[in-house]
């Protein structure tokens, strides 16, 4: 359950940043705010053009596939690639948990056969909200945000190795 | 039917033409990959264009090839 869990994705930033040395700080801005890892380094036009893409996608998947689009308790594997989205992510799933699955919020909350707990035996009962989303756009809005992820990641390894490169030219300068 | 309430309910009557949005879906993939690989960006939307183009077909000839495969070839093979 480990590699489930909100921790792990926390635990995987922090070793990720301890593994590029000197551009770990690039590493951990591109997390915390997608684009800001490259700011920080100093090229500004890559990093409007990665804020706007990743969070388009973010933001876009959330537009279309709704606030269940990001659920670590459902969805948990699709959330090991959404996490890298960064904190809005987190935020997104702490969203879901708080309107979508307590009562009196938004929709209401109907209820659901779930699977059986033991084999043959009576089914639990859950409960459901009226928002949920079950059909293909729900999907589509999951493959947005988790794909946003995915290219955060591969943007936040940029920002680092970038930062890293400027650390040792400015060091062989000095 | 509940009235459609924008990031919090999934957007309705997509259903049909769900696979549109695989346009700006790669439009962003592309966008973000050549940010990060163009060591120049001066003709960074070209790139960007190029490579929507380049997924798009490439899926869509994924697509037909898989179409073909299942409702043409493997209908005519011998069934033992």
């Amino acid at each position: 359950m480990l590699l489930l869990s909100k921790s792990f994705i926390l635990i995987a930033v922090g070793l990720g940043a301890a593994l590029l040395g000197r551009g770990w700080l690039a590493f951990v801005l591109a997390w915390a705010l997608p684009g800001l890892g490259h700011w920080w380094v100093g090229e500004r036009r890559r990093a409007l053009l990665i804020g706007a893409s990743v969070l388009g996608l973010f933001f876009g998947g959330l537009l279309v596939g709704g606030l269940d689009a990001v659920d670590q308790t459902e969805d948990g594997p699709w959330f090991l690639a959404q996490a890298w989205n960064g904190p809005v992510a987190f935020i997104a799933d702490f969203a879901n948990e708080q309107l979508l699955k307590r009562p009196g919020r938004f929709g209401e909350l109907l209820p659901s056969p779930g699977p059986a707990t033991t084999p043959g035996g009576p089914p639990i009962e859950l409960r459901v909200n009226s928002l949920k989303g079950v059909g293909v756009v729900n999907d589509v809005g999951t493959l947005y945000i988790a794909l946003g992820g995915l290219m955060n990641l591969v943007a936040m390894l940029d920002a680092g190795a970038r930062a890293r490169r400027r650390a040792e030219v400015e060091e062989d300068g000095a | 039917m509940i009235a459609w309430i924008p990031f919090i309910s999934p957007m309705p009557q997509l259903g049909a033409l769900w696979w549109l949005l695989a346009l700006p879906l790669v439009v962003a993939v592309s966008m973000t990959w050549k940010a990060v690989r163009l060591s120049s960006l001066e003709r960074y939307w070209a790139a960007v264009a190029v490579m929507t183009i380049q997924v798009l077909v490439g899926t869509a000839a994924l697509g037909i090839g898989l179409l073909i495969l299942v409702r043409g070839i493997l209908p005519l093979l011998p069934v033992e």
